[in-house]
């Protein structure tokens, strides 16, 4: 069975239509991306060009506890984990899960 | 079973995904199974329960037949299904589809109780399944008969082959509701828009499901499901989802009731608050349910109950006693609150994880000389499964890694996987030198 890579290194490629390089935002989108994508090799999946406006539903493969693992893992890396108090926000795009964290 | 179908439930009808099936109808599909499962009348038979509407009419045949039936999950494999039925002692298991029932004859049966029964397999604290018999007698007894609610639809958002689901597709067809079934595997967003377009006014669901139906599908589409009632169970119904369904449904009346595949259905709650209130603990109940706490342990006896486990069935125990529910609650003021569970097993999302399971899935991957599981607490799913890996000298960590989620892939459930690895000299141990279940 072969080895899958968690090399963080390889994290930005894949992302599309974010903004400039260098800009904030650009720059979270390329760190959310990058743990969508080591999500997605843990659980045997291809790694989807995800975009401001990519949907994020069944079509990427992933499970409900996929995306659990990708908010704890997401907590991880920005410290804050925003679907554990108040107002639970609505995520139907890559772009909604990125702007939580920018 | 058999008596709703034939009981004065018109307007009854199950909306599966190959359409909408009416009380007539599953008369008659009833009917067809009992002549197709006839020789099999009063003996051990389990069934594949699928969200279908010929998969009901087979458990009403079987009540009618007087079988002792054991309920397997839809998707259960063919060879897992004749082991589990082996192991149980079972005549046959059987598989209704619209057109015919398959028999799968097994060996080894054991005698039948000559009395109509079903049993729920739920799985225990070491991880095998117990079988849990119950009559129908009891699993009924907790239904309200509400005819003034004939023809409104009911969600069913929990596999119908467990407690939970069963509960919802029985008091939907005793009020003469239709029972709308989503796709196996529907998107939040295909389920709310199914929701809204075939009117659903009672939706019953873990939290874990309603957060994701929050969280995934469209709000407008949400909102337009024209909800009376929405049940939260199978999990602890925090406060904050409780909050957050008040706000998304604010007409809607919010329950959280406390159930258990033993116990069968105790009590429930709908003033808004998590926890139940402390006064419970004073006197039974009106549906004959008694709760104490022994050492912070919520203790139960219910007239809901069990019969008894099946003697086949990997545990021994009677209906009718005080159970020891494993549900850790704190008094505060006037309220009991849920704090935890006593026993190991990790609850994602209302699926019960053995980390004992995970462990061995793990320690039989190469280089992985010690493991340890354990929950790490999920916003979204309640809990995800977690693990401590020690590696063996000689093997490179980030390979050994990769490694154990490659094979747990292959051997465990998506909620099973351990989600969070971490490579440790050594895995935490109790002075007693056991594991470290807590995170």
């Amino acid at each position: 069975m072969a080895f899958q890579r968690s090399d963080r290194s390889e994290a930005g490629v894949g992302v599309a239509g974010s903004a400039p390089a260098g800009s904030e935002r650009a720059d979270v989108a390329r760190r959310v991306a990058a743990i969508f994508h080591e999500v997605c090799r843990a659980s045997g999946l291809d790694t989807p060009e995800l975009g401001a406006d990519t949907v994020l539903d069944s079509s990427l493969g992933l499970e409900s506890v996929d995306f659990a693992e990708i908010v704890v893992r997401l907590e991880a890396e920005f410290g804050i984990d925003p679907f554990a108090q108040g107002e639970v926000p609505s995520v139907i795009t890559f772009g909604d899960l990125v702007a939580l964290y920018a | 079973m058999r008596a709703l179908l034939d009981g004065p439930a018109t307007g009854a009808e199950i909306e599966d995904a190959s359409g909408a099936t009416t009380l007539p109808e599953l008369r008659a599909l009833a009917d067809r199974c009992e002549i197709e499962a006839k020789p099999l009348a009063g003996r051990r038979v389990g069934v594949r329960l699928h969200g279908e509407a010929a998969s009901f009419a087979l458990l009403a045949a079987l009540d009618a037949l007087a079988c002792d039936v054991f309920l397997f999950a839809g998707d259960l494999r063919d060879e897992a299904a004749v082991e589990l039925g082996e192991r149980l002692r079972l005549a046959a298991v059987l598989d209704a589809d619209r057109s015919h029932t398959e028999v799968r004859s097994l060996r080894g049966e054991a005698p039948g109780s000559g009395a109509s029964s079903l049993a729920i397999l739920t799985s225990g604290t070491t991880g095998a399944p117990k079988a849990v018999r119950h009559t129908w007698t009891s699993l009924l007894r907790p239904i309200r008969r509400r005819p003034e609610l004939a023809g409104s639809a009911w969600l069913l958002c929990y596999r119908p082959h467990l407690y939970a689901g069963l509960q919802v597709a029985l008091q939907c067809l005793a009020t003469g509701g239709r029972l709308v079934i989503p796709r196996p595997g529907a998107e939040p967003g295909e389920i709310a828009r199914a929701a809204r377009d075939a009117e659903v006014r009672f939706a019953s669901a873990t939290p874990s499901w309603w957060r994701r139906l929050l969280l995934l599908a469209d709000p407008a589409l949400v909102s337009a499901i024209p909800l009376e009632q929405i049940t939260v169970g199978g999990e602890c119904a925090d406060q904050r989802t409780l909050d957050w369904l008040r706000r998304a449904f604010p007409a809607a009346r919010l329950v959280h009731i406390y159930a258990t595949t033993e116990l069968g259905r105790c009590f429930s709650v709908s003033d808004g608050r998590a926890g139940f209130p402390a006064r419970l603990l004073d006197a039974p109940t009106p549906d004959g349910v008694e709760l104490r706490v022994e050492s912070g342990e919520l203790v139960v006896r219910s007239a809901n109950a069990m019969q008894r486990y099946d003697a086949w069935g990997g545990a021994r125990g009677e209906g009718g006693r005080w159970f020891r529910t494993g549900d850790l609650v704190e008094r505060h003021g006037d309220r009991m609150l849920f704090v935890g569970r006593r026993s190991d097993l990790i609850n994602v999302g209302g699926a019960k994880v053995n980390p004992s399971q995970v462990e061995r899935a793990i320690e039989a991957v190469a280089g992985v000389r010690d493991s340890r599981v354990f929950p790490r607490p999920s916003s979204l799913m309640g809990q995800l499964v977690a693990c401590e890996i020690a590696v063996a000298p000689g093997h490179e960590p980030a390979h050994v890694i990769a490694a154990v989620h490659a094979h747990c892939r292959t051997v465990l459930a998506p909620h099973e996987r351990p989600r969070l690895v971490q490579v440790v000299g050594q895995v935490a141990t109790s002075p007693a030198g056991k594991k470290v279940r807590a995170a």
